[in-house]
Parts: structure tokens; sequence; C-alpha cells
């Protein structure tokens, strides 16, 4: 993604979550979703065969 | 200043026991020696003063007993302490009713006759390695104070090398325990996700919360574990096991246990001398073997993807109603925690799942597991970028490139401090046992201990 639709795509989303980014926290709330989404791509990469569910935690 | 207070836990309770010191004598030793050096090292941001001082007459008077009758201890201020706003580090809540009744962990130990002498520093909700906290300034490293002491249980490690008390809490995440540990150079147990019950204290990622014991020796990690341990209903990821106490086997040794050094993901990411250190102890123990933990960098992103999305999710009315109020170091990482896709998250939940069952393999080949707790040594306070094996990377996520692959399946750890050379800075190694083993992980630290390979002594600076 370049700077720009990253830029585009936070704007959504907080938007949609309606989270207001004040102009201060701006700059960086962009490095760091930018930084998370780089991250992120070792995550969604990596191919699970269907039966591995998620890990969280829960009992009825 | 009174010898009291750098003894272990287990020397104060027992000249406690025998009579050859008082509860109320330990306890005043521990706070003049709060009162003299705290401004130094900035580790409480809360002394119970009263309350500690009330607790010592009950055991000196017989009202109180137990193993650790009589040992002052401290807890990081995301621990409920009756009568105090629980902190996490932050502003905001600051404006939060007192708490009105003690965390799980500090009745248990406050059961086994441990005085609770106040709260300390950390980073913002514990969002962090350096506890650089904006609102209670930074914790300064008691080897040298110039530099972080770790995170985000920052005050919990330097109160212990510093040797304000012998013992306290902090929780672990993704490192928060062993990261400071390792850069204040004293001993943390990090147990099985699921062995100590979180009630009571104040969450960050729930997936990966942790909480667990600083000391300067084996057995006080180990006393204080055993005191703490048993099934709690009110936290829903606590296993819900009954106590499993391991200080009888404490001083079994390694026999029979097979130890491997972590390589790959590990050794990539560690500095010389944190390799070094590793060596050191993998020498002591006779160990030879290198195991590989697969996809330990892809289990590393994974932890940071679910981390950043509990945090900004936990956080998210305080964030749209008054992000300003945040330490601006954990503000903007918060607020893009709220934007992170649903995808990333339940696949990272997903990898996690993966990679316990792959890691369950390796640990039907070995029983203990070494690698490195920290990259490198402690960082400057305020220090952005730091090197590593000749990359340039930031500073505040990289102490837990070691960490994280290690807690996001939630094994037990004890960070174990290793003997260095004079005026070297402290770096601990990581020995990481299969789940539920946390006495195999003791043993091995304790045999370290014994050979003089691992070892806490009082920074040298907090003597004088």
């Amino acid at each position: 993604m370049t700077a720009e639709q990253i830029e585009a795509t936070v704007d959504a989303i907080a938007a949609a979550v309606q989270m207001p980014i004040p102009a201060e926290c701006r700059a960086g709330v962009l490095q760091n979703w930018t930084l998370m989404h780089g991250i992120a791509q070792q995550v969604v990469a990596f191919e699970l065969p269907p039966d591995v569910a998620p890990a969280a935690v829960f009992r009825p | 200043m009174s010898d009291l207070c750098i003894q272990s836990a287990a020397d104060l309770a027992q000249r406690i026991r025998v009579q050859e010191t008082t509860a109320g004598a330990v306890v005043q030793a521990a706070l003049a020696r709060i009162d003299a050096l705290d401004a130094r090292y900035n580790c409480f941001t809360a002394v119970t003063r009263e309350r500690a001082l009330a607790r010592a007459a009950a055991v000196d008077a017989g009202r109180a007993s137990g193993p650790l009758a009589g040992v002052p201890f401290a807890v990081k201020n995301l621990f409920d302490l009756a009568g105090l706003p629980t902190l996490a580090g932050s502003k905001i809540n600051r404006t939060l009713p007192p708490a009105r009744a003690d965390a799980l962990l500090v009745l248990r130990l406050e059961a086994a006759g441990a005085i609770c002498v106040g709260a300390l520093n950390m980073d913002e909700y514990a969002y962090g390695f350096t506890t650089e906290n904006a609102h209670d300034g930074p914790t300064r490293n008691p080897h040298d104070v110039e530099r972080i002491a770790g995170g985000s249980s920052g005050g919990s490690a330097a109160a212990v090398a510093a040797g304000l008390v012998p013992l306290t809490l902090g929780s672990d995440t993704n490192g928060s325990i062993r990261v400071p540990a390792s850069l204040c150079g004293v001993f943390g147990l990090k147990p099985t996700y699921g062995r100590l019950p979180r009630s009571g204290s104040y969450p960050f990622a729930a997936s990966f919360d942790h909480l667990g014991p600083f000391a300067r020796s084996v057995r006080d990690l180990a006393l204080a574990y055993d005191a703490m341990q048993g099934p709690d209903p009110l936290d829903p990821a606590c296993a819900q096991r009954a106590a499993d106490p391991i200080l009888p086997a404490l001083d079994a040794g390694t026999a029979g246990l097979r130890i491997a050094v972590a390589g790959g993901h590990f050794a990539q990411n560690a500095s010389p001398e944190a390799l070094a250190v590793v060596s050191d102890a993998a020498r002591a123990l006779g160990v030879t073997r290198t195991v590989q933990l697969p996809e330990a960098a892809r289990a590393r992103a994974a932890a940071f993807v679910i981390t950043m999305a509990e945090g900004g999710n936990l956080h998210f009315a305080d964030l749209a109603s008054r992000p300003l109020d945040f330490d601006p170091a954990t503000r903007d990482r918060f607020i893009a925690g709220t934007l992170v896709p649903a995808h990333y998250v339940v696949q990272a939940q997903r990898l996690r799942q993966w990679y316990r069952q792959q890691v369950a393999r390796v640990f039907d080949e070995v029983d203990v597991i070494l690698a490195a707790a920290t990259p490198v040594t402690a960082t400057k306070i305020g220090q952005v970028m730091m090197e590593l094996n000749g990359r340039q990377v930031v500073a505040r996520p990289s102490m837990g490139l070691l960490t994280q692959p290690i807690s996001f399946i939630g094994l037990p750890v004890v960070a174990a401090p290793i003997v260095r050379g004079p005026g070297a800075l402290p770096l601990g190694v990581q020995v990481i046992a299969a789940p539920w083993q946390e006495a195999h992980a003791l043993r091995v630290a304790a045999a370290l201990e014994a050979a003089g390979v691992a070892a806490a002594p009082v920074a040298p600076g907090a003597l004088q």
C-alpha cells in the first residue's frame, strides 16, 4: 500500500468505528498503523489448514 | 543503612521466625531505604506505610504467620491495593474510585505473611518495554541511572535490583517481566498462562496477560510462586488447577532434564553479548543441542497484532473522548490499535493455535529451552533507535523480540540474570519450559544459581 492508500484506509476505518484522530496524533497513528500493517502481512501470508481454530479462551 | 534490606525473602522470614529480628524492624528498614533511595530510581508511585506497619505489628504479635511472615513486598501499580486508585501507569485512572479490596495475588502473599509496602511504576497501561512514564517519570536502572529499567514492570524489577524490597509482583503480556528482569539483573518468573489468577489487576491484552514475581534468588521466586498458586473462578483464563508446589523439588538439579538452546529467530535477533550469556548458561549446564521454534518471527508478529487490537479495544472509550490524557508514548499505538482489521486478528489467533501445536512437538524432544531474554543491555533513557547486529532498529518494540514468541503461547519462563564481568550491564536468559512445567524452569535456574553462573546481587550503586 502507498502512504496515500494507508492514509485513506485509516481514515475510512476510523470513520466507520467512530474513532476521531486528533491532529496531534495523526502522524503517530499513521506510523503505527503502517507498522502494524507491515507486520501483519507475515501473519496473513501464512497458509493455515481450515481445521486450525482461533486460540481465544472461552469456557461456557 | 540496615543490612536487613538486602537480604533474601527466605533469609528474612527465617530470621523473623527464630526471633533474631522482627517484622517491625524489617519493614521499618525497608521504608527507610525507600525514603532514602527511591528519589534516585523512581520505582514507587505509592508507599503504604501505615498499612505495612500495622501488618508488621500483627506478625510480631503472632496474629499473622506463614512462609513469608514479615517479608516486605511491593506491586506494579496495576494491582489493586485497597484504598488506592489502580493507576496502571495512567493519568486517566487517577480519577477512578480507590480499589475496595486487594488483588487476589496480594491477598495470597499476605496470607503467607508477606507485607505490602507500596505500588510501583510502569509503562502506561503496560504498553511498553521501557517504563519511561510521562505521568510519573522514568524508572531508572539501578545499575546505571542514565539507562532504562525495562518495562513494562520496570519499577518492580528496579526496586528489587536496588534492594528496596526483596520481592515484587509484575505482569507480563509480551515480555514485561522478562525484559526488565534482564535489564536490571534480577530473577523473574512468568508462569504458564492461566496458572496465576489475575483478579484485581488491570488488564492490557487478555489473551496474553500473565502475573508473576521478581526476586534476587530462585528460592524467593519459588516461595512467592507457591504462595500464589490456586484456582480462581473470577478469572476466565485461570486454569483452575490445584496448587503444584515447586519448593520441595527446587534443589533436585537438572538430572533427567533434556535442555537445548533456541536457534533461528532467537540467535538472529540477539547481540553478541546476549548470545554470550546464553552460551555461558549452556556451558554450565553441559548443553550442546540447538532446537528451532518453527515460525517464531511470525509468532512474534501475531502477538504484536493481537496485543495492539486488544489494547485499542480496551481503551476505546477514553481514546475517543480524551486521547490527550494518554501518555504520548502509548496514545498513538492505542488509537492505531482500534483500527486493526478483524482478518489480521483472527488469523493471528489461528496462528497461535498452530504454533502451540508445533512447539509442543519440540517439547516432545526437550524439557527446557534457553534463549536470551533481551537482544541487548539497557538502552539510554530517551533513546529512540538501537543497533542490533549491524541494523538500526526502533528500541522500544525491539526489546520484546525474544520474549514475544514465548508468551504468545503462554509457556512458563524464568528470566535468570547471568553473571558478567565487572562493570558490565546485566543481561538475562530465558529458561523456558513446556506448559505447566514451571518446576523444570525453576530447577534449571536454581542449578545455574548454585553454579554461580546466575546471580542477582543488589546493584553496586545502591549500596553506596
